[in-house]
């Protein structure tokens, strides 16, 4: 598979609108009588709702609605889509807060006006009679007994208490293969997403047809329309949702939002169309925040390295609410815990905590960032108990064979796992290396080599393993104009990852005709046929793959006409580079397109036009796999640390554009940098938001960047006819573990054994006294 | 948040007590204070203000309408003060205990305060907070000294 955009560095299509600033994204959507939404959000982390007033509010220049809790009650909650754990206390998750608020930031008092200014004037007139009551936000805290409760529905904190358990051996026959058990309690602390483009929606209503349209800046349009219509108890044919130019997500967009509902029925309510962009402070406070796993491991291992068993346990901080997949975060992180090595035996148990804070849900490898952070740091451990190379440790583990059955019931598709770490090691001459290391040493220097060799789950995926119980295929539409250029209609919507150029690479090459040929189509409920959307790496592989398969359908029936035009049987003819070539004749895809078209002369049982939809559900996973390195320098005195070298070598299988890849890459790096050594979301133990603006919460600026070094290896998987496994989260998953463990090597010396993140100078500083 | 201090003020506990309670002195000490009133009606050994008070931290401003009340008066030697304040930017509730001895120079006041914030202003402004409160403290001071001479 290679033509002449496939596997080159296209640059990007949708730049020419992007660079110039004509994006279009929901806040540049301007609409007749366009009307203005500001959100009352709650000052308090629990608190009841006694009454509101919301009078002086209404009277309020500009303002033509005021709604409350009691307005929206008969919508339904924010839906929980995850169907793993099986059983979990799922309590409504309302529009706006119903008696009761939970978490600072939770919606209670929607004001529509004609400017925002008049809006958020009003809010300040709002009085909600509150009753603050004791928080709790600590997720271990929260399970106690004397806890406050958060739902009084429920009989405490607790949503649920999942065990997997699985392999070959039990964990009693593990410990006694094995000569020790390492322990480490491993906290991924809460981060928040931040895209560029925070949320926003608008809500139109068309009083005549009934009908609602929903701008909204998210990944899934489709899965969007399908929930809120549910939520609002009407037919999906009655609701359109749009998503334009999205500026980012990591995930946050996965989501099903409170404010796409409330938009709608301020619509219906207001007559006329209403606007909410989220303010960046909203952002922090109301979208959904990532990982928030705070666990122990147990390792059984042999002394020579070999891992029995891993046993892990850990509390998961839900937030107070269930969002889509919220419950399938830490049972995400529960099935990739074998990470890349053959592990006999692995037990997993999570307790779920609701706490007063803001819903957990994906954020950029949701589940296998906490999972492989978890068995890295640990396999580094062992090395270190046991005086072995890490690398050596990682290479005594790996499977030897694809597919390879984890314990925990996952089928790793394909991989070679030692190219990664070979490929990785020769780069950065890894035993000169260890020599430069020992020197410094002597020197009084602390230098740090960290490893990270992850696997991770992508081409989400197989719809009877999905997180969600379904939703795992992904739909294409080709439709070929009378000119010869096409429209690529994809269900899987972007938001910053290219797909307008890969997936016109794709059909470019595959119809043999210039990339601005053809348009990738994607975002809107109204033209699109019904699409899952983009995450889980997914858009190559799995939408990609859909988009194979119909331009297969269009070509197919484009060479049944041309075989009748030149005169031929259709297995006579040959497609090449857009020329359909007979025994005698040729004839230019373009000549058949608008012969399909005008159809004067069709071929017998054949339809005029030159249409295909596909749709294509992935038979398993894909495990793109990798090694990062990464090199540091501490200083001891003050606790910085300085990056000497930061080496990736990823395997996604296939590549369609590797610009994109790197671009992911290294995006990639960037957010796992920033857990590794400056994000946290605080709340306080009140449940205020510590960290709720930029100015708080350290989002890494380019300058704290090293400079990456990234390498492919090429192991395609068999899974898809692209053979690509996907790229998306890759470098967010295997660059934290690598940057924590160079930093925890350099300071072996010194004692230190594991530092939690973020490592800021002031942890990296105070663990060096307390190893002393 | 736990706030506290000393303030050296001249005159004695006697002469001072009474002006620490009077609404006109309060509502002139207490920097952005727009309105103050007491409160009839409250219960035995109780005293009651409401107030509005406009506060800026950072970038946070807003106007408080705050209630306090005084208990535990113990003349001219201590009182309790409970506050509850709210406001667009947030809502701040507390506790605080006064306590006037006599010196050679004067008087010592040394107040001891426990406060809670909630809203915008802890979430943007809680880095700031502990360092504006005690300008606040200062500044009441200061304003009270410059009137009692």
């Amino acid at each position: 598979m290679s033509g002449a955009f496939i596997g080159k560095p296209v640059k990007r299509k949708e730049d020419r609108r992007f660079i110039r600033g004509l994006g279009k994204y929901v806040g540049d959507v301007n609409l007749p009588n366009l009307h203005h939404c500001a959100i009352l959000r709650s000052p308090f982390a629990h608190a009841r709702i006694n009454g509101y007033d919301v009078a002086a509010a209404k009277a309020m220049p500009g303002v033509i609605g005021v709604f409350t809790g009691e307005d929206t009650e008969w919508i339904g909650g924010v839906p929980r889509a995850a169907t793993i754990p099986e059983t979990v206390e799922s309590p409504k998750c309302p529009v706006l807060a119903e008696k009761k608020a939970r978490f600072v930031g939770e919606p209670v008092v929607a004001v529509v006006a004609a400017t925002i200014g008049q809006a958020l004037d009003a809010l300040e007139a709002v009085e909600v009679d509150w009753e603050p009551l004791a928080a709790v936000v600590d997720p271990d805290k929260a399970l106690a007994d004397d806890a406050p409760r958060i739902h009084d529905s429920l009989s405490s904190n607790l949503a649920f208490d999942w065990e997997l358990a699985g392999g070959e051996l039990t964990w009693e026959e593990a410990k006694k293969k094995a000569d020790r058990v390492v322990s480490q309690p491993i906290v991924n602390q809460r981060l928040a997403p931040i895209a560029i483009e925070p949320r926003g929606v608008i809500g139109q209503h068309d009083a005549g047809t009934d009908e609602y349209t929903l701008h909204t800046s998210t990944q899934i349009p489709h899965l969007v329309r399908t929930f809120t219509a549910g939520m609002l108890g009407i037919p999906e044919t009655r609701l359109r949702v749009v998503a334009p130019d999205v500026g980012g997500g990591f995930g946050s967009k996965l989501n099903v939002y409170r404010e796409e509902a409330l938009m709608a029925f301020l619509a219906g309510q207001c007559g006329v169309p209403v606007k909410w962009i989220e303010r960046r402070s909203e952002n922090f406070n109301s979208t959904i925040h990532g990982r928030g796993q705070v666990g122990k491991i147990n390792l059984a291992v042999g002394n020579d390295g070999k891992i029995y068993g891993l046993n892990y346990k850990v509390t998961a901080d839900l937030g107070a609410y269930h969002h889509l997949l919220t419950p399938a975060m830490p049972a995400i992180t529960g099935l990739m815990l074998s990470g890349a090595y053959a592990i006999p035996h692995i037990t997993i148990t999570v307790k779920g905590a609701f706490t007063n804070a803001m819903s957990t849900d994906a954020y950029r490898g949701a589940g296998r960032p906490e999972a492989t952070f978890v068995i890295e740091r640990c396999v580094d451990r062992v090395a270190a108990e046991l005086d072995l190379d890490p690398m050596d440790v990682r290479r005594r583990n790996f499977p030897d064979t694809f597919p390879y059955e984890t314990a925990t019931g996952l089928s790793y598709d394909s991989g070679d796992y030692m190219k990664t770490l070979d490929k990785a090691l020769e780069v950065c001459d890894y035993d000169a290396l260890r020599k430069e290391q020992a020197e410094a040493r002597a020197n009084g220097r602390y230098v740090g080599i960290g490893v990270s060799s992850y696997v991770e789950i992508c081409a989400l995926g197989p719809s009877k393993g999905m997180p969600c119980g379904g939703f795992g295929w992904e739909s294409a539409t080709v439709r070929v104009h009378p000119d010869g250029s096409a429209s690529l209609i994809v269900g899987t919507s972007p938001h910053g990852q290219g797909q307008e150029t890969s997936f016109a690479q794709i059909g470019a090459d595959r119809l043999g005709c210039d990339i601005d040929k053809v348009e990738v189509v994607h975002g809107d409920t109204s033209v699109v046929q019904y699409g899952v959307g983009t995450f889980g790496s997914r858009g190559i592989a799995v939408g990609g793959t859909a988009l194979w398969r119909a331009l297969d359908q269009v070509i197919a029936k484009a060479t049944r006409f041309a075989a009748h035009l030149m005169g031929c049987d259709t297995d006579q003819v040959t497609f090449e580079d857009g020329t359909f070539t007979g025994p005698e004749k040729s004839m230019a895809f373009g000549e058949v397109a608008f012969a399909a078209h005008g159809a004067a002369n069709l071929p017998p049982d054949t339809e005029p036009g030159l249409v295909a939809t596909a749709f294509y559900e992935p038979e398993n996973f894909t495990f793109p796999f990798g090694t990062h390195i990464c090199i540091v320098e501490v200083d001891p005195e003050v606790g910085t640390i300085e990056f000497l070298r930061y080496i990736a070598v990823d395997d996604c299988g296939k590549v369609i554009n590797p610009m994109l890849v790197d671009g992911q890459v290294h995006g990639g790096i960037a957010q796992g940098l920033g857990q590794a050594l400056y994000e946290r979301v605080v709340y306080d133990d009140d449940g205020n938001l510590v960290t709720g603006s930029l100015m708080d919460y350290a989002v890494p600026k380019a300058f704290q960047l090293p400079r990456f070094e990234t390498y492919r290896t090429e192991t395609p998987t068999p899974v898809n006819p692209l053979g690509a496994k996907g790229v998306g989260e890759a470098g967010t998953i295997g660059s934290t573990p690598s940057i924590v463990n160079a930093v925890c090597d350099a300071l072996r010396p010194l004692g230190v054994k594991h530092i939690d993140m973020p490592l800021t100078p002031h942890r990296v500083w105070q663990a060096i006294q307390e190893a002393n | 948040m736990k706030l506290g201090g000393t303030a050296q003020l001249n005159g004695t506990p006697d002469a001072l007590f009474d002006r620490l309670l009077d609404p006109e002195t309060l509502r002139r000490c207490i920097k952005g204070c727009e309105t103050l009133e007491e409160l009839p009606d409250q219960e035995d050994g109780v005293r009651g203000y409401a107030a509005t008070v406009k506060v800026g931290i950072g970038a946070i401003k807003g106007r408080f309408k705050a209630t306090v009340s005084l208990s535990e008066i113990v003349a001219p030697a201590s009182y309790a003060m409970s506050i509850a304040a709210k406001s667009p930017v947030g809502y701040l509730s507390g506790t605080a205990h006064i306590k006037l001895e006599s010196g050679s120079d004067g008087t010592a006041l040394t107040w001891a305060a426990d406060a809670k914030v909630s809203g915008v202003i802890a979430a943007v402004g809680q880095r700031l907070l502990g360092a504006a409160a005690q300008r606040f403290a200062d500044d009441f001071f200061t304003r009270l000294r410059d009137l009692i001479g």
